[in-house]
């Protein structure tokens, strides 16, 4: 019978606190991740595929206005850096989006889920993926590429890329609460990151003669993030992020969760679940559903 | 006794246009309530304030005496939720995301509970996205009841469910009323409302038409409360008497009547009077799907 079916609720299975749930985010984010093409997709394939084919393309060439080094010494913490603003933002903006649409955080919100622990979920799991993708790119480029990670440059440079990560995977919660449509996630991602990554030197080595350039991208995120890589893997233990880059890095980080908190929204704000005659989002419960 | 759903005066405004005007019901522990109306009527942005996803423009709101927007923890930890369209996470396998929302409670079901309440056994490794309609409601169910929900808010509940599972629901709904929990549902299923809802709130226009118990509403339908249907000669006009002939197809007549004892009495006199033959005579009370049709005509 149904009826007998439906037991009693399990006392011996104790309460958790919000810090304990923080795990079985990780884990499941990690699991949807895993199990999900586009992110393997976004995180992984298009930074070993830029890697490998701007190699391809430069064999042998060296960098004049980096003193002579070659490309695939400069590609291999870019392409890094790219990793890191997949993995941290467009991922996040694309996956974040997804869920509000397709209706996961509306009823995530109306469990005793803390937001924060979702969200504490999601970073986690950006971290872990990021890692293993900026891992990825860097192997391929030392062992296929022979680009060579300077003397006591993997402190720094591990510390560069999750500083990167955090940073850019706050900004992708601020952009996702602007992205009103599941389906406008990924072209709007690349639409941001792609012109600030060219400025910054992700792809190539950013030109020093215009100097409003070289502001304008000191004051944008992806350029601390490519620089601190770069001087990590070039310069070693003694390169790590510099006070600058990671003020401007936190200036980001604290701006992209003020305009989470102000605009993020749990409701799906379009798509398939606008529902009834209104369809208008709103707030959900516990507003103010800050990163 | 206080109500575990209290709404009261409820109002709500989107810019100039109201959506909900003066709504107010109660519903206590060990009860269902059903709330029902066309598409539009407010139903949706009823039950979203409810459940704490909107703040109501002007009324009161309170589930298990709090304001359910802005609802802590412990609140949420007492009511479980079913939404109207399905939100589940399509790569988790049905064990996995049971196993994540469970965590969520305290006290809390086990897994394989949820799975055998819901009849979802043989499922525990099928990847969400690849469930049927059915069961991926059913999934839904299971994760509204991870904790021990003492207030269930049902959208559309069954929508997508084959016969059999629609009655698995109900059971599982009729199973939780009986151990006190206090239920609103929201179902497009008539039938589905007459065997769950203690009480039902028929809402029209953002306003409630009608409230009461499914047996007082039949009787309010304005047409009547009976019908009586019979096979008889082609052709044959009916005599006038007391009621309204509201169908005559197929050989087949249907009279809506007040009075079924003296229509029936009047007909049969007519019939042996004319040397009519009346086949397959049925007498019937108009299920509440027919009075909620009557109710909420438009003119």
């Amino acid at each position: 019978m149904i009826e007998d079916a439906l037991s009693e609720p399990d006392l011996s299975l104790g309460p958790r606190s919000p810090l304990a749930l923080v795990p079985g985010q990780v884990r499941c984010q990690l699991l949807m991740l895993v199990r999900s093409p586009l992110p393997a997709f976004i995180t992984l394939v298009v930074p070993v595929m830029l890697l490998v084919a701007l190699d391809l393309v430069t064999p042998e060439m060296t960098l004049r206005s980096l003193g002579g080094v070659r490309v695939a010494q400069f590609l291999t913490p870019a392409m890094a850096s790219f990793a890191v603003l997949n993995a941290g933002f467009v991922d996040t903006v694309v996956g974040t989006t997804l869920a509000r649409e397709r209706g996961i955080l509306k009823l995530l919100r109306a469990t005793p889920l803390p937001s924060w622990v979702y969200l504490a979920g999601r970073l986690g799991a950006t971290l872990v993926v990021g890692a293993g993708s900026v891992a990825v790119v860097t192997l391929i480029g030392l062992n296929l590429l022979h680009a060579h990670l300077a003397p006591g440059g993997l402190g720094p440079f591990a510390a560069a890329a999750a500083a990167g990560l955090v940073a850019s995977f706050a900004l992708g919660v601020a952009v996702a609460a602007l992205v009103t449509s599941a389906d406008s996630a990924l072209p709007v991602s690349y639409a941001i990151l792609l012109p600030i990554a060219f400025i910054s030197g992700v792809f190539f080595p950013a030109p020093t003669e215009a100097h409003w350039l070289r502001a304008l991208s000191d004051a944008l995120p992806a350029a601390p993030v490519a620089r601190a890589l770069e001087a990590a893997f070039a310069r070693g233990a003694a390169h790590g992020p510099t006070v600058h880059q990671l003020l401007v890095l936190a200036g980001w980080t604290l701006g992209a969760t003020g305009l989470a908190a102000w605009r993020f929204s749990w409701a799906p704000t379009g798509g398939r679940h606008r529902r009834g005659a209104h369809g208008t989002s709103h707030r959900p419960p516990g507003t103010a559903p800050t990163p | 006794m206080p109500g575990v759903i209290e709404v009261r005066g409820l109002t709500h405004r989107y810019g100039r246009r109201v959506a909900v005007e003066d709504v107010s019901f109660c519903v206590a522990r060990g009860e269902v309530l059903g709330l029902l109306g066309r598409n539009g009527a407010g139903k949706t942005t009823t039950i979203e304030i409810v459940e704490g996803y909107r703040r109501p423009t002007a009324g009161l709101v309170r589930v298990l005496g709090r304001d359910p927007f802005g609802g802590d923890r412990h609140l949420r930890s007492r009511i479980g939720v079913v939404l109207q369209s399905g939100a589940t996470e399509p790569t988790l396998r049905v064990r996995e995301l049971l196993a994540l929302h469970a965590g969520f409670y305290h006290p809390r079901r086990r897994v394989s509970d949820l799975i055998a309440a819901v009849g979802l056994e043989g499922e525990e490794r099928t990847v969400v996205g690849s469930l049927s309609g059915g069961q991926h409601r059913r999934l839904e169910l299971a994760l509204a009841l991870a904790g021990d929900p003492e207030v269930l808010f049902l959208d559309e509940p069954t929508t997508g469910l084959d016969p059999e599972g629609r009655r698995q629901i109900w059971a599982v709904v009729t199973s939780l009323r009986a151990r006190g929990a206090a239920i609103l549902l929201t179902s497009h299923y008539l039938e589905e409302v007459e065997v769950l809802a203690d009480e039902v709130v028929v809402m029209q226009r953002g306003k409630v038409l009608v409230t009461g118990s499914p047996d007082a509403l039949r009787s309010a339908a304005p047409l009547g409360t009976s019908e009586i249907a019979f096979r008889t000669r082609p052709h044959v006009a009916l005599p006038e008497g007391p009621w309204v002939v509201e169908v005559t197809r197929g050989g087949r007549s249907v009279l809506t009547t007040r009075e079924p004892l003296a229509a029936i009495e009047q007909l049969a006199a007519w019939a042996r009077h004319h040397g009519i033959d009346i086949e397959q005579l049925e007498l019937r009370r108009p299920s509440l799907e027919d009075a909620y049709l009557q109710l909420t005509a438009e003119p």
